[in-house]
């Protein structure tokens, strides 16, 4: 038998397989919420400036640190690994563990706090506060606690949370395009408990 | 191989991106497709996997070129998240879900742990289980480890978990991790061949009230469980509940009357008062009337022994405290204290136990690449015994010490594509001696969705009460007409050593997003120092006495797999297959190879081939359908020694289906069958005093209501 049958075999049966699969797949074109949630903490670094002495003391990559168990999926990461911050590379490294030694700190400009992390947060923000890195989370009430950027699902669509104190503190610039489409947050005056 | 020309290629690429445009499908897929079909063209079953895959993929290439505005407005998929937890552990790892665990239709843990691979689980009766990993089952297979939040279940007594005081609410268990293989270097004694670890969940995803109320034809239950808050950052919860279970039949098919019904109650909370600092406090307390059946030597006959059917009573009671401490992103760490009582009495044993445990581990990151862990463990344990028919212990209240201490380092090489981990414990205990227990693991990134691993490790087992203090009466019938039955007295061994393995391992694991994942292990472990029952020299008439010995060598290898497809939103596939074989190095005046307590017993105690198959469906946005299909081999040659010649346990298929419909989101509804084609099978058979009974068919309805 030819090839060409094959393929047609093979092409017809691609076809009714893809049939078979419509009713449950295709109700609307939609992303996967890690994937669109991966995407959104890369757009951020182009709408923050980092102040010199961060980018100067760390190689020509931009350093996107994921702190405790990896949120996101193959095909998230697929989608940013080789994209391009201010002309540098994005390098992603997962401490899954939730340990990052200083020396590892100093090479990340952006610290994604994990979901499996949440009991830890205040912490976690405590020893970030006042050093120039981007904090984004999903958690909820991220930002409330001081974090930087917090990513929320409102009615199937990924908004964010903006705590421009937090930016402030930590002598990040943040442009204000970015401003005005966050719903902006204040800091829970409560007093952080060490 | 034909190259398609240019123009055929144009139009179907044009015809696909038609379908693609009319249903808004994600072209990757049909693209890679088309382009690689005169490359690898013998592709069809990766065209229909891709076909079905791509319905899940978008063109995330593109993603990265929208607008901040643009994201904003597009609509995602909250996926049902298949955990990938474990995606970077060097070892054979598991885990059951909360979710998995629902759909089974499982009513206790053991039942669950049927769909893991490599695991060994059988029934041997209503109360009674043969559970452990990689081989060398039995009532007391003593080469696994089982944890219920950190506190360790394994029996000092004749080693071995006692499955069925072990039990929780299992609404309330969040995840049962299983690991294959040593995991010496940092868990506690006795991870052998492998560690069960049960976890539940915090309470403060256990807020409200829930009843669960389950009624059968052999299993009824009800649980009641109360979540709330106190301070700003502390929850807890309360639950209590009552099971009974209904007896199975004997080989006869008559009632075994092996009933038994057990009642508990227990309560957690955690609190974090400050952002650094954690407490979990819990505990929990159970009674139970085990109804049993044991067969003893009968003075009156020699061709058969005593059935002994009597009421047992278990129970007892745990407590158990940890903080953890975050030191600094760099440094956390956790203190543990627990105690444990557990009283059993019977025709078996009659045994006390108190159990303290004071634990300590310390993580850290100190420099890039390097994540150090080290621990302390002391634990105490103080055990009586009273003479029971079967086990009599002497001396009978002793005290056991045992004091561990592990180091270990995981450094990250080339930019974190390679692993390293490199670790040892160091224990003493009070019957055995030092032992060291090291072990080595890699993990090579292979690609970002590829990992292969492999590993080297060393572990002990330490000797059980059983083993050096014990004296067992077993009644046995030799296996020649010409031979007398006799009362067959197994005598323990002062000497006795620890047991221990040198364990190979290789791992590869790949996935695709998270609807697909295949984990595959193969191992070859190497025994020494087990145990063996040898014959000794007859002193008294009509008795055969039998002496442990720890000498014995044995091999075995073995490949596990486990997949998890889901083709399609609805549906999901998921497949676990164990292969084990094993070859004991038989001498000569041995009765045979032993496990467990020790007891005389063929090669194979553990089937070959394990198959198990879970199909789920969600039949409608409310509507779930499980099938579970099982596979097990028979389990040749199990006992020597036994009551009367018992047939070899055969190999069985079985199908549990389970119907579960969500009318209100607070109400959950279920009809679940088991073992529906299959009206009775004998799983396993007791070491000592068998008495075989065979696990039915059963159906449940359940109702669980959250308020």
């Amino acid at each position: 038998m030819s090839e060409s049958f094959y393929l047609r075999l093979l092409f017809f049966f691609n076809i009714v397989l893809v049939f078979l699969s419509i009713p449950i797949s295709v109700a609307d074109i939609r992303i996967k919420e890690d994937t669109l949630k991966a995407v959104y903490s890369f757009k951020f670094g182009k709408f923050v400036q980092w102040p010199e002495s961060k980018l100067n003391n760390s190689k020509k990559t931009l350093g996107y640190c994921i702190l405790g168990k990896n949120p996101f999926t193959n095909a998230a990461f697929k989608s940013i690994e080789n994209a391009l911050v201010k002309g540098r590379k994005l390098k992603i490294q997962i401490y899954s563990s939730g340990l990052l030694s200083d020396d590892a700190l100093q090479d990340c400009h952006i610290v994604y706090v994990s979901q499996s992390e949440k009991n830890h947060q205040q912490h976690i923000l405590a020893v970030l506060r006042n050093r120039p890195i981007l904090t984004i989370s999903d958690i909820d009430g991220f930002s409330q606690k001081g974090g930087m950027i917090t990513l929320i699902n409102i009615n199937e669509r990924i908004h964010f949370e903006i705590n421009p104190v937090a930016f402030k503190r930590a002598g990040l610039k943040v442009s204000s395009k970015l401003i005005e489409l966050a719903r902006l947050v204040t800091e829970e005056t409560s007093e952080h408990k060490q | 191989m034909s190259y398609l020309n240019s123009d055929k290629m144009k139009l179907k690429k044009a015809t696909v991106g038609m379908i693609m445009h009319r249903f808004k499908l994600n072209k990757s897929c049909f693209i890679y497709l088309y382009e690689k079909y005169h490359l690898t063209f013998n592709s069809l079953l990766f065209s229909i996997i891709c076909t079905c895959l791509s319905t899940h993929a978008v063109a995330e290439s593109e993603l990265t070129e929208l607008s901040i505005e643009e994201l904003m407005s597009r609509k995602v998929i909250t996926a049902s998240k298949t955990e990938q937890t474990f995606s970077d552990a060097a070892a054979g790892v598991f885990v059951i879900h909360q979710n998995d665990l629902r759909r089974s239709g499982a009513t206790s843990i053991p039942e669950a742990l049927r769909m893991v691979p490599g695991l060994q689980v059988a029934r041997i009766d209503t109360n009674k289980w043969a559970i452990s990993a990689r081989g060398f089952n039995g009532r007391f297979a003593n080469k696994l480890l089982v944890l219920i939040d950190g506190r360790a279940v394994y029996s000092p007594a004749f080693s071995g978990v006692y499955w069925e005081i072990n039990d929780l609410m299992l609404e309330d268990v969040d995840r049962i991790e299983v690991i294959r293989g040593p995991g010496a270097s940092v868990w506690g004694a006795n991870a052998v061949n492998g560690i069960i670890n049960v976890i539940s969940k915090k309470s403060s995803e256990t807020q409200g009230e829930l009843v669960s109320v389950t009624a059968g034809n052999e299993y009824q239950s009800a649980a009641v469980r109360y979540g709330n808050k106190f301070d700003e950052q502390g929850h807890y919860r309360v639950y209590t509940k009552y099971f009974r279970h209904d007896g199975f039949v004997d080989r006869n098919g008559d009632d075994a009357e092996d009933d038994w019904d057990m009642f508990r109650g227990g309560f957690k909370v955690d609190w974090t008062p400050t952002s650094s600092n954690t407490l979990m406090l819990q505990g929990d307390v159970y009674t139970g009337d085990i109804n049993q059946n044991f067969i003893v030597p009968s003075e009156s006959s020699l061709t058969g022994g005593k059935r002994v059917l009597e009421e047992a009573g278990a129970y007892g009671g745990s407590f158990l405290g940890r903080w953890d401490y975050t030191h600094s992103l760099a440094s956390r760490m956790s203190t543990q204290i627990y105690y444990e009582h557990l009283r059993r009495n019977g025709t078996f044993q009659n045994e006390a136990l108190d159990t303290v445990d004071f634990d300590f581990q310390h993580e850290l990151a100190v420099v890039k690449n390097h994540e150090v862990s080290w621990g302390l463990e002391y634990r105490l344990h103080i055990e009586r015994f009273k003479d029971a028919e079967i086990v009599s212990v002497s001396p009978s209240k002793r005290n056991l010490h045992l004091i561990s201490a592990f180091l270990q380092d995981q450094i990250g090489l080339f930019d974190n594509r390679l692993t390293v981990t490199i670790g040892s414990k160091v224990e003493y205990h009070t019957l055995s001696d030092f032992e060291f227990q090291p072990n080595i693991r890699l993990m090579w990134n292979a690609s970002s969705n590829q990992r292969l691993w492999a590993a080297f490790s060393r572990a002990t087992r330490t000797p059980s009460r059983g083993e050096k203090d014990a004296q067992l009466n077993i009644f046995g019938i030799p296996r020649t007409p010409q031979d007398t039955p006799n009362k067959i007295v197994l005598h323990s061994n002062s000497d006795f050593k620890s047991e221990d393995v040198l364990s190979y391992e290789l791992g590869y694991r790949t996935w695709f997003g998270d609807y697909f994942s295949f984990d595959m292990v193969t191992f070859y472990n190497d025994y020494d120092n087990l145990i063996f029952a040898e014959l000794a020299t007859i002193t008294q008439p009509g008795e055969i006495p039998l002496r442990m010995t720890n000498d014995e060598k044995a091999k075995t290898w073995g490949v596990e797999i486990s997949a998890d497809w889901r083709p399609v939103d609805w549906m999901r596939l998921q497949l676990a297959y164990t292969y084990l074989g094993m070859d004991y190095e038989q001498k000569k005046n041995k009765i045979g190879a032993v496990s467990g307590i020790g007891f005389p017993t063929g090669d194979a105690r553990s089937p070959e081939n394990q198959i198990s198959l879970r199909s789920s469906f969600d039949l409608s946005h409310n509507t779930e359908l499980d099938i579970w299909f099982r596979y097990v081999d028979d389990i040749a040659d199990i006992v020597v020694v036994n009551p009367s010649q018992l047939p070899p346990v055969q190999s069985y298929v079985t199908v549990d289906v389970r119907l579960g419909w969500h009318p209100h989101k607070n109400i959950e509804l279920a009809i679940v069958g088991k073992n529906l084609n299959n009206a009775e099978r004998v799983e396993y058979l007791n070491e000592i005093g068998s008495f075989p009974t065979q696990v039915e068919r059963s159906f449940y309805g359940q109702l669980k209501w959250k308020f």
